[in-house]
Parts: C-alpha cells; sequence; structure tokens
C-alpha cells in the first residue's frame, strides 16, 4: 500500500512505466544520413545536414560533434537549415535517429577535413603527423603540447595548398539481425532504456488529477549536450503528461473536433510539476561518442506511468486516454451530441451550458 | 473618426514592418507565442486591434536588448538552456519581464502562474522556470 | 479577417449615439478577449462596424460608496484582483478572477465584457449575482437599472437593447461577518474554462445559526440565478456536513429540472453537489 494514500476526497498514488526501445528505424528500412561539414579559409566552418532539425537540438548536436573532431569552439561553426538540393535526403527526423545518424555522419566528415588539416600541418611543420593534433583552435604537437599555429592560419595554409577542406560524412547503419520470414533476432542494432515514476493526486469527487511530483530516467548512451537532453526529457514528459490526462483528439465525419488550443489542452505551467531528470550514460559502440537516442523514449512513458498512478491511487484502471474527469470519475468518456454552446449562440432553442467556449471570463 | 482595417498589431507587425521576433500562434489568446508588453503589461498582441495602440507603450522582443547586449533575462534564459525550439521564446520573455517588474524576487509558483498564459510544448517549463528564477543583474525596482 | 468600419468614441454619449446609429452591425469592443476571435471567424454574421469604446475613461475604476462598491465595466481582471476594496467587501469575486484565462488574458479582460458576453461559463457572474449585483444600461435615450440576476435570459442572451451600453455594476458591500467562496472546476490548471463552478455567501448568528445563505451555481443552469431551494434547507440551521450534503444534492436535482438529462448530466449531477457542498465549507 501506498504511504500516501488516504480515505479522504483526494487520494495519492505512484505509478512506475519502464522501457527498452530501438534506437532508428532498425529493420523498418533503409537507414542513412548525410552531413557536410565545411572548413572556410578564414578558420569558420559550415555544417549541413539532410537531418532536419525541428526544435529538438539536432543542429546543436551536429555541430557540437564536428567541434569536438576538429578542436575548434562552438562560435566558429554556421548551421545552414536543411536543403536537399546541396546535401543527401537523409530520411525523416523520426525513431530519434538525429543523433546516432546526423551525429554520426558528422563525426565522419569533421573527422575527414580533420585528416586533410593533420597532414598540411605535418607539411607546414615538419612535425611527424602522429604527433599532432587539433585543440582548443590550435594545431599542436601532442609531445611538447606547443601550439604550433593556429586553426585559422591552418585553414588558410590548406587552402592556398589547393587541399579541399570538405568533409561529405555518410553513415550508414549497422545491419539487425532480425529474420523477417522467420521472425526472429533483433529488429534494432541498439536499444535505450528508461524509467518513469509518477506521484499523482486523485480528486475521486470530481475526477481531477494531477501530477504533483515526477522522476524520469533515461539511458542516452552519451549526452552530448547535457541541457539539452535535460530539456527533451522534462519536455517528453510534459508532452505525456498532457497525453495520458489532457489531450482529446476526436474525429467526426472525417473532421478533427479540436482545432486550435481552445480545444486542444496541452500542459500549462500550472499542469507540470517539477520532474527530476536522471541522465544514465551507457554509451554504445554504435554511436557517435557514445551517444544513442533521447527524444521519443522521453514521451513514452509519462502516460502509461500516470495512469498507473491513478490506478494505485483509486483502485480503479483507466483503458483509454486522455484520464479526464470524465474518464477518471466515470470510467468512462462522455461525447457530446451537437453543437457546443457557443456555437449555437443564434440558434433561440439552443439551451446548451454543456460546452462552453467562452473561457471563464474574457472580453 | 473612422478606419477600414484588418489587422492586429500581430498580423501589422510580421507583414507590414518585416519584423519577425513576435511570433503568431493560435490566433486566439490561447497561447501567448504573441505576447507584447503594453503600458508595462503582458497582452496578446493578437487581441488587440492596431489602432488601439495609438499613443499607448509597446515593447515587443526586438527592444528586450540593449543594443548587442542582451537583457539579462536572455542570457539567463541561454545560460539555462531555456530555449529548446525556441517558438514560445519571444512570448516567454516579455511574460516574465512583465513578473520582474512588478514582482521583485518571485516564488516558483508566481513564475508558474506568470507564464501560465505561454504554452510551451517541447520544454516542459522546467529550465524556464529556473532561467527566470535564477535571472542575475535584473533592476528589480518599481 | 472581414473588413470592418472602426469607431474609438471619447464618451459614453458618443459611444450611445454610435451605437444607435450604427444599428444591428455593430459591435463593442472592450478588452478584445472574446470579440476578436469572432472577428477572425469568416461567419456571416460576424460585426461590420467596431465600437471601441477602451478610450473612455468615466467607464474605467473601482470606487466604494457608505456600504456600495461600483465597479466601472472597462475594469479589466487584474485590477480586480490588485483592488483591496474587492479583496475586502467581495473576496469570492477575486477568486473568480483569480481563475479567469491567463495573466495577458486578465490583463486585457474586462468585467462588462465577460457579464454582456453572457456565456454561461463566465466566472465574475456566480459571485456578481451572489452579491446581489445591479448593472446600469445606458442609451442614446436614456438610462435604467437592472438586477443582474435578471439580466440574462438565455445563453448568450440579455435583455439588453439594441443601442444599450453597459456603464456600472453595483453590489452592497458584503457584511464583515459574511463569509465568501467561490469554487471552480476546470480541465487544467490554467487557460481553463469552468466546467462548473460555484458561488456561495453564509452569514450566521451569534449562536452559530445561518441567517443568510447564497448559492449561485456557474455552467450549469440555462442563466444564473440564487437556488433558493437550497438555501432554504439552510436558513435557521446549524451548519453540518450533512446539511451541505443535502443542500448540494438539491441544487443538482434543480439543475437537471432545469436541462433534463443530457450526455452531460451523468458527470455533472454528482460534481455540482460535490461542488455546492464544498463551496459552503469554504465559507464555514
Amino acid at each position: 500500500m501506498y504511504r500516501g494514500a488516504s480515505d479522504g476526497e483526494k487520494k495519492r498514488g505512484v505509478g512506475l512505466a519502464c522501457s527498452y526501445r530501438g534506437v532508428s528505424l532498425g529493420a523498418e528500412g533503409a537507414d542513412a544520413a548525410e552531413t557536410i561539414v565545411s572548413v572556410q579559409t578564414d578558420g569558420s566552418v559550415i555544417v549541413s545536414s539532410g537531418v532536419t532539425d525541428m526544435g529538438q537540438g539536432a543542429q546543436t548536436q551536429m555541430s557540437q560533434i564536428a567541434a569536438e573532431v576538429l578542436g575548434i569552439s562552438m562560435d566558429r561553426i554556421q548551421f545552414l537549415n536543411t536543403n536537399t538540393s546541396r546535401v543527401a535526403d537523409s530520411g525523416p527526423t523520426v525513431a530519434s535517429r538525429g543523433t546516432i545518424m546526423g551525429g554520426s555522419a558528422a563525426k565522419n566528415a569533421a573527422e575527414k577535413v580533420r585528416a586533410t588539416l593533420l597532414d598540411v600541418g605535418a607539411e607546414m611543420t615538419g612535425v611527424d603527423l602522429n604527433d599532432l593534433d587539433l585543440e582548443d583552435n590550435y594545431l599542436v604537437s601532442t609531445k611538447t603540447h606547443e601550439r604550433m599555429a593556429s586553426f585559422s592560419e591552418l585553414t588558410a595554409a590548406c587552402f592556398n595548398k589547393g587541399r579541399p577542406m570538405i568533409g561529405l560524412g555518410w553513415h550508414n547503419s549497422p545491419p539487425t539481425s532480425w529474420h523477417e520470414e522467420e521472425g526472429h533476432g533483433d529488429a534494432y542494432f541498439t536499444f535505450v532504456y528508461g524509467a518513469n515514476a509518477a506521484e499523482v493526486e486523485v480528486d475521486t469527487e470530481t475526477g481531477k488529477t494531477d501530477v504533483i511530483d515526477f522522476a524520469s530516467v533515461h539511458d542516452v548512451g552519451k549526452a552530448i549536450n547535457r541541457g539539452m537532453v535535460v530539456g527533451q526529457m522534462c519536455g517528453g514528459v510534459a508532452m505525456g503528461l498532457g497525453y495520458g490526462l489532457l489531450e482529446e483528439f476526436e474525429i467526426e465525419d472525417a473532421i478533427p473536433k479540436q482545432l486550435n488550443f481552445d480545444g486542444y489542452l496541452i500542459p500549462t505551467s500550472m499542469d507540470v510539476p517539477r520532474i527530476k531528470t536522471i541522465i544514465v550514460e551507457n554509451e554504445d559502440p554504435m554511436g557517435p561518442f557514445g551517444a544513442k537516442s533521447v527524444g521519443e523514449p522521453t514521451n513514452e512513458l509519462a502516460a502509461p506511468a500516470i495512469v498507473n498512478a491513478i490506478a494505485n491511487a483509486t483502485g480503479r484502471r483507466i483503458y483509454e486516454l486522455p484520464a479526464n474527469l470524465e474518464r477518471v470519475l466515470l470510467g468512462h468518456k462522455l461525447t457530446r451530441q451537437g453543437k457546443r454552446g457557443s456555437e449555437q449562440k443564434n440558434s433561440i432553442d439552443a439551451m446548451v451550458v454543456d460546452s462552453c467556449k467562452i473561457r471563464g471570463g474574457k472580453a | 473618426m473612422k478606419f477600414v482595417l484588418i489587422r492586429t498589431i500581430i498580423n501589422g507587425r510580421q507583414y507590414d514592418l518585416e519584423v519577425t521576433g513576435t511570433k503568431r500562434g493560435c490566433e486566439i489568446g490561447e497561447c501567448g507565442a504573441c505576447t507584447v508588453l503594453m503600458n508595462g503589461q503582458a497582452v496578446n498582441s493578437c487581441l488587440v486591434l492596431a489602432p488601439q495602440i495609438d499613443n499607448q507603450e509597446i515593447l515587443t522582443i526586438e527592444g528586450l536588448a540593449d543594443g548587442e547586449k542582451l537583457h539579462p533575462l536572455q542570457e539567463s534564459f541561454l545560460d539555462h538552456d531555456a530555449v529548446h525550439c525556441g517558438f514560445c521564446t519571444p512570448g516567454m520573455l516579455m511574460s516574465a519581464k512583465d513578473l520582474l517588474d512588478h514582482t521583485p524576487d518571485p516564488s516558483e509558483h508566481e513564475i508558474r502562474t506568470a507564464i501560465s498564459g505561454n504554452l510551451c510544448r517541447c520544454s516542459g517549463y522546467q529550465q524556464i522556470v529556473d532561467a527566470i528564477k535564477e535571472v542575475e543583474g535584473v533592476s528589480r525596482e518599481q | 479577417m472581414k473588413p470592418f468600419e472602426y469607431y474609438s468614441p471619447q464618451s459614453v454619449a458618443e459611444a450611445c449615439a454610435l451605437l444607435a446609429q450604427l444599428g444591428s452591425g455593430a459591435k463593442i469592443l472592450a478588452g478584445g478577449t472574446d470579440v476578436l476571435v469572432e472577428l477572425r471567424k469568416s461567419a456571416d454574421d460576424v460585426a461590420s462596424s467596431i465600437i471601441d469604446i477602451t478610450g473612455i475613461s468615466s467607464l474605467k475604476g473601482i470606487e466604494e460608496s457608505s456600504n456600495t462598491i461600483v465597479i466601472k465595466p472597462l475594469t479589466t481582471h487584474t485590477e480586480i484582483l490588485r483592488s483591496a476594496l474587492v479583496g475586502t467587501y467581495a473576496p469570492l469575486l477575486k477568486t473568480a478572477v483569480a481563475g479567469i484565462g491567463s495573466p495577458q488574458i486578465r490583463n486585457r479582460g474586462t468585467i462588462g465584457g465577460n457579464i454582456m458576453n453572457a456565456a454561461a461559463c463566465a466566472d465574475t457572474v456566480p459571485p456578481l449575482i451572489a452579491l446581489g449585483a445591479r448593472i446600469r444600461l445606458q442609451s442614446s435615450t436614456g438610462d435604467r437599472t437592472v438586477a443582474l440576476s435578471e439580466f440574462f435570459t438565455k445563453p448568450y442572451i440579455t435583455v439588453a437593447q439594441r443601442g444599450e451600453l453597459l456603464v456600472e455594476i453595483r453590489f452592497p458591500k458584503l457584511p464583515s461577518d459574511a463569509r465568501s467562496s467561490f469554487m471552480k472546476l476546470g480541465r487544467r490548471n490554467a487557460l481553463s474554462i469552468s466546467r462548473l463552478s460555484v458561488a456561495a455567501i453564509l452569514t450566521r448568528d451569534q449562536s452559530g445559526v445561518l441567517t443568510d445563505a447564497r448559492i449561485v451555481p456557474g455552467a450549469s443552469l440555462p442563466t444564473w440565478h440564487r437556488v433558493s431551494e437550497a438555501e432554504n434547507l439552510l436558513i435557521g440551521h446549524k451548519p453540518t456536513r450533512e446539511l451541505f450534503v443535502e443542500a448540494g444534492k438539491k441544487v443538482s436535482d434543480i439543475m437537471i429540472s432545469f436541462t433534463g438529462r443530457r450526455w452531460s448530466t451523468e458527470y455533472k449531477e454528482p460534481v455540482i453537489a460535490v461542488l455546492v457542498r464544498r463551496a459552503l465549507e469554504e465559507c464555514h
């Protein structure tokens, strides 16, 4: 029995949800990506990729990976938005494949440029190629730790020698052991692992459920950018909380009923609790610097953890989402017949107070 | 006085002035992406008609920084990784400025209330709340 | 957005003259939080003229006289929330406006607009009716005062005539021995429309016996009014949980007597009773 359980109107419960999930497309189909790293004569760097950033941070992680390989600071890098007229179509931004595919291609591309730069550096300085490194915007000797040339001097020299400073990085995902005909094997070349714990308070007289505490733990392989990983984890939980409690999407006669944010309710800052995030780094040889996935895995566990917590609090399990007021109180949803009140306001017969579109008072 | 007009502030700003910092979202006052300060108060610019700002003081995200020098809130958002996809960020910053201008040392609850009209789909709000809570060097008089 | 004509009168007289002149196509613009949403719809009945009254300074502010509070219709929800007068003499109204929309909506939305829009979920109306508010309507031909409880006839329909402008909301100060509350149930904790709400006021004598009870449910009856059948169960008795439960059930029964059994009744029937009980307990 959960320690916070009570006999009052508001009952608390805890719920857990765990997952392991495949990284990238795996046996679903062809899985490859291109990233281009183009170093300019002045030492600035342009990175572009066929993997599209829609806000999750793909551009940042690919830039960081290129900067790491080239031993330069991030401010030298400019990322160009994806355009397949200058970089290969790299498939969709799905399956949490941005880092492992685009990032691997970025690493591959940057390594090609790095090899050229070190080769030119060896010619410039007379130091053996194997004793040179790129570090903190300089060409350095690994033996003496002496700065032999600035990155910009090196790139200018490279240009003057007519050497290409562009790296075309292509990454093809490794094969899986999945056997389609016989139906066995691993469908993915690697997996991530995660667990979410939710604590809820259910108002058993109204069905209103508040998530009052939450913990999210994910194995991401290697966190390329910890701030963005935490952001992905918190954002994934908030989205999952909406999926679990609020976001109703109904289709009637092929037309969605919820067409804007007055009907499609996503969580506000008042609905999302403080989330404890724990990043587990379980570096994977398949990923760039050991990185795997962080997007979708963070989103998938919140709703099951929350409905498990509701079941723990109330003793009743909900099988249909969202677990809104009606489903939590009555165990099933209620469906409006006819239009909502505000849409009928010109009909004199409408005595409808069922659903008021006007927010508690505006105008 | 008689005008014919079809523009609210948010439409006017984007198409007539080519100033794009303020984001156009739901256009029904539900998302807060278009938040600007009107006489120091956060308002949804989609719900204000263009002639209504005549002789009013309007501050948009473009006016938050002092030239190249970012506002302390903007610095704090960067320091706390509070910009995720960034679409809600201009509106969030304006709501946060309204809060800090009137409430010098807000509690977490006050911060969450102040940004409750700004929907964010991808950050989970946490780093935004932290950025507002831990902002440094902002003038907190008034 | 369809083109429309825009007027910004600077006085009530000017606004009333415009209302009379422009007729049915004219719409008053106050905070704009509902009107601008309407204007964006491409429906045929969208207003052809907008009369923006926000420049009329005489329609703003909160005042008190000996035992009356006067709120001018252009007062925003934020101004009501920050008003010491409202906090002291109408705390349930303060609670109600605190839960409206978001800071941005409260900064623009006005109490007058909330009333005139006449949506069943308007959060300022149940407290105002419980407080016994009366409103003054002015037109180019005169003015009149109406009890707010008699102002609404159907959802979105009021007794206001074409050409009438709301110029004042007035209610008696809540006596110091009265206790009040406002309960709102929404789907989320901000930007939330009232699924159901209840405004309640209780007064008791020195022996603890209830001498006055006012209960106004929101978003449940076709129009707002005090539920005297439930109030009468309370008056003359000492408050107990059982009594509050009974009053809640009575409100629920009355609701169904008006609306019949509808698709949402299965939910609203028990929950409005709970909210009434909680609102009364909050007054305790």
